[in-house]
């Protein structure tokens, strides 16, 4: 784990004095997910307490973007619940989203915005007054500042978006899930396409919000970045959790994943699989 | 690299502050001028078909009856345009992509999509009053000054009555109790979908019935029932209550509106997966040697159906037109049938922006056949609406359908080749010209339609 933590100071996770609350900050039980005849998610239970980072790993198609989504509220489980600070995600979307920090696997922005504007803005939507001038928050300002320091973004935040590359519209995106220091932060392969220093400045914050009571899912391709952060990682295949295991244990899940992987492949000559 | 934005005053609502930098910096919306371009041009040629009846004797009977048809079919277009765009705002609009992973009030956001939904189609009152101008000319000002308030009145009354019944239509398509409906409209559509499907259809007949009193109220004040003009406030007043209920429903419904729209998208997905793939709408004609109408095509059926399936709605309403044994039905039938093709040749500049030019680029597709295709696609299309009135009219009148048929088509061509162009050009910003253009087009040929079918 990374000694660097960055300066978000611990107080200002916004009501998410999650280590006073006896409720697991993420908790799935018996998601299941059906598209017609196909059952993209089958069985998937876990659970996340407050402070840890969790890696979900698995092959392309497994259902880690699917179970993402149901945690999210953006796709209603045909069974079982997920619940996001004790609130149940399909009864109540809105009111999980309050406690979550989320970049998608596509990130969407306003295109028309910098990112200064757009950072600015997700931290207006989710502060007490959204209609208060943010000029006039010095709070809120010097969170913008350093969501954009962690994304990497200072020299470029006064730029339109659309146009920033795809690693910067994902770093704005991370800004916009950082900024408001939320409970929970649900990150779909959200550090694709980042250059190394900045996917370390990132992993560092996650740190720290992990440390001041945060909890992280991260899900990721990149095993060897979870090994340096990660308390556990969550395997999930074919829509299954196949594998809960300490993050120490990482280089048996490498091994189980790659000899699936190999199994599985078509192309005798190291093809496609 | 392009210089740093500046930063506007601030503005109280987060959602309207971002909807305004946009507007101010995003390129290609033409606001309210070319639609009242259109409008002024084709008001002169259009007068003999909506206001004909100024033509003969104005007696205060004939003038307020033909003014309360022509209001009356006028709110109902804007009513219909009202809930098709309220529908594409609020349910499937740019907003929520981008809101889908944060924290929303929906109260808020609501009253700044309205108000930018309000500001982009304020050109559409605004066309109403200038095509209804001709009443001026002949010195009846004030048939025209409440028909343009019964068109406004339309106008407004949609705006409330659109953003709550496409809320109201999440609450639907979630409700145990209306299930057992829904199965039996949805068709081949996914459950849910029938409840978004139908709702433009309900805001349209709820403003409908508003609009028909005000039209009728408007008519019996002009004939000297004084409590008549009361009837113009009836509109407004719906829309002033609908939009009073607006907000709550926004906080119930807004949120859960896109874990309903992914299962839609996912169903659609799922069937795609399997024989659809095999059943598009006249795939046929592309055979296996024509790969840009092919792409176009499939392209039309997975991501625009709705026109698809609306050139035949409008076909059915055109079928009225040319089921009779009139004299004037043949013009009549160019003037509907036209309309519809007018409608419909944007086409090609919606075709557009579902195919990106780096895609193209990179496979070396060349312009020149896809514009045939997107031209091509657009009047195939168009015979949804042309086909069932020319051949209701061949059936009551013969040979004298050939005429119009031959009208109609060419203006389908001839719009539709002419969008596929500005779309090669401007792309996205191709439908604010196209449209004015097609306006004034199929202003002009109905007009002509009436001289040449209507002389002796």
């Amino acid at each position: 784990m990374s000694s660097t933590p960055s300066p978000a100071p611990a107080a200002a996770v916004a009501g998410s004095d999650v280590a006073a609350i006896d409720v697991a900050a993420i908790d799935v039980a018996g998601l299941r997910k059906e598209f017609g005849k196909v059952v993209a998610v089958h069985d998937v239970s876990f659970s996340l307490q407050p402070g840890q980072l969790v890696g979900l790993v698995g092959p392309n198609g497994a259902g880690k973007s699917t179970t993402f989504k149901m945690l999210t509220g953006q796709l209603v489980p045909t069974a079982g619940t997920a619940r996001v600070m004790g609130v149940d995600v399909a009864a109540d979307p809105a009111g999980a989203r309050r406690h979550l920090g989320i970049v998608p696997e596509f990130p969407k922005l306003y295109e028309y915005l910098s990112a200064r504007e757009m950072i600015t803005f997700a931290a207006r939507i989710r502060s007490d007054d959204p209609t208060a001038d943010p000029a006039k928050d010095p709070a809120l300002q010097a969170r913008v500042d350093d969501a954009l320091r962690i994304a990497g973004l200072g020299a470029d935040a006064d730029r339109l978006i659309h146009e920033y590359s795809q690693g910067m519209h994902r770093k704005t995106a991370l800004a916009c899930a950082l900024v408001a220091h939320p409970p929970v932060l649900l990150l779909d392969e959200a550090l694709n396409g980042l250059d190394p220093a900045s996917a370390e400045r990132v992993l560092d914050a996650l740190h720290a919000r992990c440390e001041a009571g945060a909890c992280v899912l991260l899900s990721t391709h990149v095993l060897d970045t979870l090994g340096r952060v990660a308390d556990r990682v969550v395997v999930i295949e074919a829509g299954r959790v196949s594998a809960d295991v300490p993050a120490s244990e990482l280089g048996r899940v490498r091994e189980m994943l790659k000899a699936r992987s190999d199994g599985d492949a078509v192309a005798p000559s190291g093809g496609e699989p | 690299m392009s210089q740093p934005v500046a930063a506007p005053a601030h503005v109280a609502n987060p959602y309207a502050g971002v909807h305004q930098r946009i507007r101010a910096r995003r390129p290609g919306t033409a606001g309210v001028l070319l639609p009242v371009v259109a409008a002024v041009l084709a008001t002169p040629l259009a007068r003999p078909v909506l206001l004909h009846f100024l033509d003969g004797p104005a007696t205060p009977e004939i003038v307020a009856a033909g003014t309360e048809a022509i209001t009356f079919r006028l709110g109902a277009l804007v009513a219909a345009a009202m809930a098709m765009h309220t529908y594409g705002d609020l349910v499937r609009g740019p907003d929520r992509e981008v809101l889908d992973v944060h924290p929303v009030q929906p109260g808020l956001l609501l009253s700044a999509i309205a108000a930018r939904t309000a500001r982009e189609r304020a050109y559409l009152p605004v066309m109403g009053a200038i095509l209804l101008s001709p009443l001026v000319w002949h010195g009846h000002a004030l048939a025209w000054a409440g028909g343009s308030a019964v068109v406004l009145g339309a106008w407004l009354a949609s705006l409330g009555v659109g953003f709550s019944v496409h809320l109201s239509a999440v609450w639907a398509a979630h409700s145990q109790g209306l299930a057992v409906v829904l199965d039996l409209l949805r068709g081949d559509n996914p459950r849910m979908q029938a409840a978004l499907i139908y709702a433009p259809g309900v805001a349209l007949a709820v403003v409908g019935v508003a609009v028909g009193l005000a039209s009728g109220g408007l008519s019996a004040g002009l004939q000297g029932w004084a409590p008549g003009w009361a009837f113009l406030a009836l509109p407004p007043v719906l829309g002033l209550v609908a939009g009073m209920a607006a907000p709550r429903l926004a906080n119930a419904w807004y949120v859960r509106a896109s874990a309903m729209l992914a299962e839609i998208d996912a169903a659609w997905a799922g069937v795609e997966e399997g024989d659809e793939e095999r059943r598009v709408y006249l795939e046929w004609v592309a055979g296996s040697t024509r790969p840009e109408l092919l792409r176009a095509l499939r392209q039309g059926w997975r991501r625009l159906r709705s026109w698809a399936m609306g050139a035949w709605g409008l076909g059915l309403v055109g079928l009225f037109a040319g089921w009779s044994a009139d004299p004037s039905a043949p013009a009549d039938l160019v003037a509907v049938a036209g309309g519809a093709v007018a409608l419909l040749s944007v086409l090609p500049t919606r075709l557009a922006l579902g195919d990106p030019p780096w895609l193209d680029r990179a496979l070396g597709v060349r312009a020149g056949p896809v514009a045939v295709a997107r031209a091509s696609v657009s009047v195939l299309y168009a015979q949804g609406s042309i086909l069932p009135p020319v051949a209701a009219l061949l059936v009551r009148q013969g040979l004298r359908c050939v005429a119009p048929f031959l009208m109609v088509e060419l203006l389908a061509v001839i719009l539709s080749v002419v969008a596929s162009l500005l779309a090669a050009r401007l792309r996205g910003r191709a439908a604010w010209v196209q449209a004015p253009l097609a306006v004034v087009a199929w202003a002009a040929l109905a007009s002509l339609a009436r001289l040449l079918l209507l002389s002796p």
